[in-house]
């Protein structure tokens, strides 16, 4: 978490979210690359995250720890930019980046949002290229969501034993 | 996939950039998904949601969160969720074609197909694809539970049969036995197919290949899986079961008379597990009768479409915005009744039929006197202003009283059916969509400006008053006025319900710029929508109305629930009505019960019996005759003791010494007579009273074992008592009895209508369900409701009885409809019967094509079928209709009667390889015929320019279609002088010779006619279509005849003219000779002929006709058809004469009695003969020899003709030859009716004298040209005649 913050600090754009999910399970049955990952928050419970990805390049299994974060732009904290298009994401043109941080990370928008008051819980409804994310949370946590924005949805492994950043 | 791929896959995309787009997975490696390539294909402008193929296997997936990814989610031209497959991109309406289409125009539409073609031919030499036998191998276990299914129907239907074998099988309503059987054999194991078949398909998995073939909807249908792979299925052969072909059974491999599954053509195996020679053998025929099928009706449908094409080709939108044909015939008065082309027209939900009373108060009322009004969606400065003020809120009022009215009229009187889903232009849905989404800026941020409900109303206000379907409504034009309105009903519901200031305000939140936005669009999509000037609708009609024909499977029929009522539909019956059947294969009427009769079962049933047509033929078992002298003690022993029952208790009337001998006994079913509701009280009395004296009639009572009817001849009554005499051999009397008896005994059986309605065969009950408008609550309520369905029609009788809501009784029969109720209700049935058929194999076809050919075919007051009987009868030019059918026919008439073709339509100008005139080849150039006039030529413009070019005379309104191309062969060489010379006809007339004429000229409506200025007229003349060869028309007997496309339209419908033209004898004369000639002759005239007389008589202008030998003045053959002498206005005193058919002319009688007889000769004739010229006849005695007689002449010649020549009357100009006069005189007698042939042979003499300037439509005739007479009536005649005849003679030398 610490370690978490200070990545936040040397980032230009803010997270809209982050969390750290514990995986329940990767549903790979009906497609062949792709999975859906239905993941429960440690912190906070009533977060809770389902999303599609692809699990040939990046194996998840239940029980596999992860640590979530969604951000607007990727862009270098020295040099903030719009990204348009995929040769402005090349790490060679990009630079320094928070996707340097992560393993796995997509692109996509916010197609749904829907928010309940009473419970004061929200959810998030995203495509990534077709790859669907459904991120339930506290209201006050996805306040920044917003229908059709585009966003980077980005994740790591923590947790498990030969996973071991910094 | 992978970069490569990517970039090669879009490398085929010419409007790519270079650039790729971010990568859906920028990490662990960059990776691109197909959606985001396809969505590179689509315009930005698009969104949708729909289901994909897949769906509806998928319900339980989280909607917008799909598992199996089967919603489809495009938004701004990104493609976020789903499969994309053939529902979302193929060929129903809002897929995603067709809105690139609607929204992005035909580039985007046509790079859309393309690309998508050329991109997944890409990914497929990167990613293969096939499938093998190893796709269609079911496991064991499925194969078991397939064979179990299978047993188990067979089983069953060994069941039913022997439950038929044994008479256990309940029968259906108008069923036999076997029938039952076979029906519910095929059903059963049609399902078990269909079981089986659902088996084998879901023992496939999703990743099977041919599975996602037929998921992706490229190739194949579960059918095809479940033949494949579990069942091949029952083969039927003409709608049945295999039936036998050898005896009693269907092959040597089966016993006698075996009806089991396989017996009859049952496949049970798949086609992967292999038929057995009996199954491949029944399969072939099923096969067989298959191809045979599709090879019929490729042929069937592609004649009835190209006779649906030649019917309509010629139908285009005018520029007034009517639908028009070739001879600018109205079809309708606004294209479709909405004046849209077809094209824009997308399925919409009618918003405002959906919602009910209550839910319409709450979305659309301004309820500004309520306190929580307005919050939460009106700034509070507004909502004080709403509160404040009386005019604001007035308007607010004004809005909800018009949508109460709107949705009361369109539920209760447009769409009295309920059905909310309507075609209509403009999809509002997606509009709004758009408009919403330009809520929120660039930058994320909402724009908060909002218009007040006020300004929105008064905007909504303004864009609809410039909505205009008909352009240009005069102020005062009522009728347009209301067209306008009448065609715009619907779409105003439509956009008002859309665009109601509360709702768009409390519900779609828009801002001032896209609201803004959003009036602009609808606009401009309304413009868009209106259907182009010079569309070619018939063809467009004949084509969307003949593609869905195409698809229709052969001989199709259909049974509507257990009634079992079998009808006729597909392509036979579409045949049926556009032939115009008189004979309907299964004629039927739907019977809708008045009142509430149609809830109670039973009070149905009463009303059944009473339609259905019960003779005494039908509640008989048998007949006898006996030899039972006494009628109190009976031979017959069964009827013995009811017999004497019945005397012991005599009536007053009775008298059993009157009864005869012999004894017709008639037994009556027991069954039958309870079915039918008859007792035998009932059957007895109608016999009594039927035969009143002459029968006597005793019967049991109906609780009898058996019903019986005892029936009697009466002997006079002088015979009564004399007891049988002694046998007399040579007294036949009893013999005689003794067949009438026979006589009566099939007469009453055949003929006695003892229930029913004569022609109701069969009466079958059904069940209905039928919807009704609630003004209270403003909901549609459904209901069942029991309808008659009859076997055999008779509209008229069933209409009478009171049980029966004629207001809903339906024929399938049109031709009875257009008897019964006339020529409006046949378009409603036609309309309904087409759609009907069309419709029951799931197609659809929008109105405005069915309606465009009811049209067509109802237009005329009669029914127009779409046959070489209907489109070959109709007043098309000759050339339009010899490229349908009868080419010959139709040329040879066409030449032996001189007929036009004004090159107005399409398929001629294609024979003569020019421009056709319809869509933007609807114009030509109009020429100025004033501009070459020349002084010298009496101001007379040079006709040569006149036909080169389209002609609108000016003068005379009427020339308008004809002056099409009209031909004028003679006229460079004949002399100017002539024309020159020829004294107007107007003149004389004006001179006074005619006052009475020139008074009714003046009456007419053409004013232009006027006689005061002969220039005008001779231009005219010249102008005039008809006497292409201009201004010697009237005058020179040379010139004139030219050939005058009289275009057959009009008819002589001068009433008035005639009218006058008694009163003054002089007058009359000349009048007539105009008159009968004027037809043709004077572009004045025109106008008033214009009037389109349908009844064309074939032989169009004999009348005038003039036929010199020398060919110069035919009548006006071409003239047409349309012109009916015979016009209605005409009415009774002129239409005598103009019949057409001259027998008189035929002959070439040169006897008098011909002229006397007043009958014009029209071609034959070679002088002009006018109708009017009675007189001649009378006038001028000798025909024959003298020609100076002519008649024609007549008292009109003189004034005109300059004294010279008599000619006058007929032409009122003569030219020279004074001194011919005798044979001018002839000429000019156009007028004279009288002229025959004989007369003929002196032409020679004078041809050139002759002059028929009357005649316009004068122009070249054969010789042997067929004559036709136009007979006059005999009073009118008289009456011409009287007082021409006194001035003939004077007239001449």
């Amino acid at each position: 978490m610490a370690k978490a913050k200070e990545k936040k600090e040397m980032n230009a754009h803010p997270f809209l979210f982050e969390d750290s999910f514990q995986v329940k399970n990767v549903d790979d049955s009906r497609f062949e690359r792709a999975g859906r990952m239905d993941c429960e928050s440690v912190s906070y419970t009533t977060n809770n995250l389902e999303i599609d990805i692809n699990h040939v390049i990046y194996p998840v299994q239940g029980g596999d720890q992860i640590y979530v974060a969604i951000t607007r732009n990727v862009s270098p904290a020295d040099d903030p930019r719009k990204l348009n298009t995929a040769y402005d994401h090349d790490p060679r043109l990009l630079g320094r980046s928070v996707m340097d941080h992560f393993d796995y990370v997509m692109y996509g928008k916010v197609y749904k949002k829907e928010v309940k008051k009473e419970e004061n819980l929200a959810t998030v409804w995203a495509s990534y290229g077709g790859l669907l994310m459904k991120l339930r949370a506290e209201a006050a946590q996805l306040a920044d969501f917003h229908l059709n924005d585009s966003i980077y949805f980005m994740m790591r492994k923590v947790a498990s034993e030969d996973m071991d950043e910094s | 996939m992978e970069k490569d791929l990517c970039m090669n896959i879009l490398m085929w995309l010419p409007v790519w950039d270079g650039q790729l787009p971010i990568p859906a997975i920028l990490k662990p490696k960059m990776l691109w998904t197909g959606k985001q390539i396809l969505s590179m294909l689509l315009p930005k402008t698009l969104s949708m949601k729909r289901d994909a193929a897949i769906a509806s296997k998928n319900k339980k997936d989280e909607p917008d969160f799909a598992a199996s990814d089967c919603k489809v989610l495009i938004v701004n031209g990104e493609l976020l969720s789903g499969i994309v497959c053939k529902k979302t991109i193929g060929s129903s309406g809002g897929s995603l074609l067709h809105l690139v289409w609607l929204d992005s125009g035909p580039e985007w539409c046509r790079n859309v197909l393309s690309y998508i073609q050329k991109m997944v031919n890409q990914w497929l030499t990167h990613n293969g694809f096939s499938c093998g036998v190893a796709d269609i191998i079911a496991n064991d276990q499925t194969l078991l539970s397939v064979e179990k299914t299978l047993k188990q129907a067979k089983k069953e239907v060994r069941a039913l049969l022997a439950d038929a074998q044994r008479g256990r099988l309940e029968t259906q309503p108008g069923k036999t036995m076997y029938q039952s059987f076979e029906a519910k054999a095929n059903q059963r194991l049609n399902s078990a197919r269909e079981d089986a078949g659902n088996i084998g398909a879901s023992s496939l998995d999703e990743r099977n290949n041919i599975i996602s073939m037929v998921n992706a909807g490229s190739k194949g249908s579960p059918l095809n899986i479940a033949q494949i792979v579990a069942c091949v299925g029952q083969q039927n052969v003409e709608g049945a079961r295999i039936r036998y072909g050898f005896n009693e059974r269907t092959l040597p491999h089966f016993t006698k008379d075996d009806y089991g599954a396989e017996a009859r053509g049952f496949v049970e195996n798949s086609y992967l597990a292999g038929l057995t020679p009996q199954e491949v053998w029944m399969h072939a025929m099923g096969g067989r009768e298959g191809v045979i099928d599709t090879a019929c009706k490729t042929s069937e449908t592609g004649y009835i479409q190209r006779r649906l094409v030649k019917s309509m080709e010629t139908l285009k939108v005018a520029y007034d915005g009517t639908a028009r044909n070739a001879c600018n015939d109205i079809i309708q008065f606004i294209y479709g009744e909405d004046g849209m082309d077809g094209l824009w027209i997308e399925d919409q939900t009618l918003e405002i039929m959906t919602y009910d009373n209550r839910k319409l108060e709450n979305t659309f009322q301004h309820k500004y006197s309520e306190p929580d009004y307005g919050l939460g969606w009106l700034p509070t400065d507004v909502l004080d202003e709403i509160k404040a003020n009386h005019e604001h809120q007035q308007l607010l009022d004004d809005e909800w009283d018009r949508l109460k009215k709107i949705k009361q009229e369109i539920c209760s009187q447009v769409y009295p059916d309920g059905e909310t889903k309507q075609h209509i232009p403009i999809n509002i849905a997606r509009l709004l969509d758009r408009a919403r989404s330009r809520i929120t800026e660039e930058d994320g941020t909402e724009a908060p400006e909002r218009y007040t409900p006020m300004e929105i109303i008064s905007k909504v206000e303004t864009m609809l008053k410039q909505l205009e379907v008909t352009r240009a409504i005069a102020e005062g034009d009522t009728i347009g006025r209301e067209v306008e309105d009448n065609a715009k009903i619907v779409l105003n519901a439509h956009l008002r319900c859309a665009l109601a200031s509360r709702k768009i305000l409390e519900k779609e939140k828009l801002s001032k710029q896209s609201f803004d936005w959003l009036i602009g669009e609808v606009r401009q999509k309304f413009m868009k929508s209106l259907v182009h000037p010079g569309e070619v609708i018939g063809t467009l009609a004949a084509q969307s109305v003949g593609e869905p024909a195409t698809q229709m499977t052969l001989n199709t029929f259909h049974f509507a629930g257990v009634g079992a009522k079998n009808v006729t539909l597909g392509v036979p019956r579409l045949k049926e009505l556009i032939n115009v059947a008189k004979k309907v294969k299964t004629p039927s009427l739907a019977v809708y019960l008045s009142g509430d009769l149609g809830q109670n079962q039973e009070r149905a049933k009463d009303v059944q019996s009473m339609l259905e047509h019960t003779t005494l033929e039908k509640v008989t078992s048998f007949t006898q005759i006996f030899w039972d002298p006494d009628p109190e003690h009976t031979l017959v022993e069964e009827d013995q003791e009811w017999v004497s029952l019945y005397y012991e208790l005599p009536d007053e009337d009775e008298n059993p010494q009157r009864c005869g001998p012999w004894l017709l006994r008639i037994q009556l079913s027991n069954k039958v007579m309870t079915d039918k509701k008859l007792t035998v009280r009932e059957v007895g009395e109608r016999i009594l009273r039927d035969f009143q004296n002459d029968l006597d009639c005793i019967f049991t009572d109906d609780n009898a074992e058996e019903l019986v009817l005892r029936i009697r001849l009466l002997k006079e009554p002088d015979q009564i008592g004399a007891a049988p005499g002694p046998y007399d051999p040579r007294d036949d009397t009893e013999d005689k009895n003794f067949r009438f008896l026979r006589t009566i005994e099939s007469n009453i059986l055949k003929e006695m209508t003892l229930k029913g309605i004569e022609g109701i065969k069969k009466v079958f009950m059904r069940e209905d369900k039928v919807t009704k408008y609630d003004e209270k609550t403003g909901k549609f309520e459904r209901s069942q409701e029991w309808v008659l369905d009859t076997d055999g029609v008779n509209m008229e009788e069933v209409m009478l009885l009171e049980e029966v809501d004629f207001k809903r009784l339906q024929s399938n029969d049109i031709v009875e409809i257009l008897n019964v109720l006339g020529i409006e209700a046949t378009r409603k049935a036609l309309l309904f019967h087409i759609r009907m058929v069309i419709s029951f194999d799931g197609s659809y076809v929008n109105y405005r094509h069915l309606g465009t050919m009811c049209d067509v075919m109802t237009n005329r007051g009669h029914l127009m079928a779409i046959t070489r009987h209907g489109v070959n009868r109709t007043n098309m030019g000759p050339l339009m209709k010899c490229s349908f059918e009868e080419t010959v026919e139709i040329l040879m008439d066409a030449a032996v009667y001189h007929e036009t073709d004004h090159m107005r339509s399409v398929s001629e100008n294609i024979i003569f390889g020019q421009l056709v005139p319809i869509g933007t080849g609807s114009f030509d150039v109009h020429m100025d015929d004033m501009k070459t006039a020349d002084p010298e030529m009496n101001n007379q413009p040079l006709c040569s320019l006149d036909h080169a070019t389209i002609v609108l005379p000016s003068k005379s309104k009427s020339g308008e279609y004809y002056a099409v191309n009209t031909p004028d062969p003679l006229l460079d060489d004949d002399d100017p002088e002539n024309n020159a010379e020829t004294p107007h006809e107007d003149e004389v007339m004006i001179n006074g010779m005619f006052p009475t004429t020139a008074g009714t000229y003046a009456d007419m409506p053409t004013p232009e006619v006027t006689p005061d200025s002969p220039g005008d007229l001779g231009e005219g003349a010249f102008r005039s279509p008809f006497s292409v060869a201009g201004g010697p028309s009237p005058l020179s007997a040379r010139g004139t005849p030219r050939p005058t496309p009289y275009s057959g339209r009009y008819t002589p419908a001068r009433t008035d003219f005639t009218m006058a033209s008694p009163f003054s004898a002089f007058a009359y004369s000349p009048a007539s000779a105009e008159y009968s000639p004027a037809e043709k002759k004077e572009d004045k005239k025109k106008e008033e002929y214009a009037i389109p007389s349908p009844t064309y008589s074939p032989s169009p202008t004999a009348i005038y006709s003039v036929g010199d030998k020398t060919q110069r003045f035919s009548a006006t053959p071409h003239s047409s058809p349309g012109y009916t002498p015979v016009s209605t206005r005409y009415g009774a005193q002129r239409s005598a004469m103009y019949t057409p058919t001259s027998p008189m002319s035929a002959p070439s009688a040169p006897g008098k009695d011909k002229n006397v007889s007043a009958r014009y000769t029209p071609h034959t004739s070679p002088y002009g003969i006018s109708p009017m010229s009675a007189m001649y006849t009378p006038t001028s005695p000798m025909p024959g020899k003298d020609k100076p007689v002519t008649p024609g002449y007549s008292p009109s010649v003189m004034p005109s003709a300059a004294g010279a020549s008599d000619a006058g009357m007929a032409s009122p100009v003569i030219d020279e030859a004074p001194g011919d006069a005798p044979q001018g005189a002839y000429a000019s007698l156009v007028a004279s009716p009288s002229y025959t042939p004989p007369e003929a042979a002196r032409v020679p003499q004078a041809p050139k004298n002759v002059v028929f300037s009357q005649s316009p439509g004068v122009t070249d005739v054969e010789d042997d040209a067929q004559s036709e007479l136009f007979e006059e009536d005999d009073e009118d005649t008289l009456q011409y005649q009287a007082p021409v005849a006194g001035e003939g003679p004077s007239a001449d030398e």
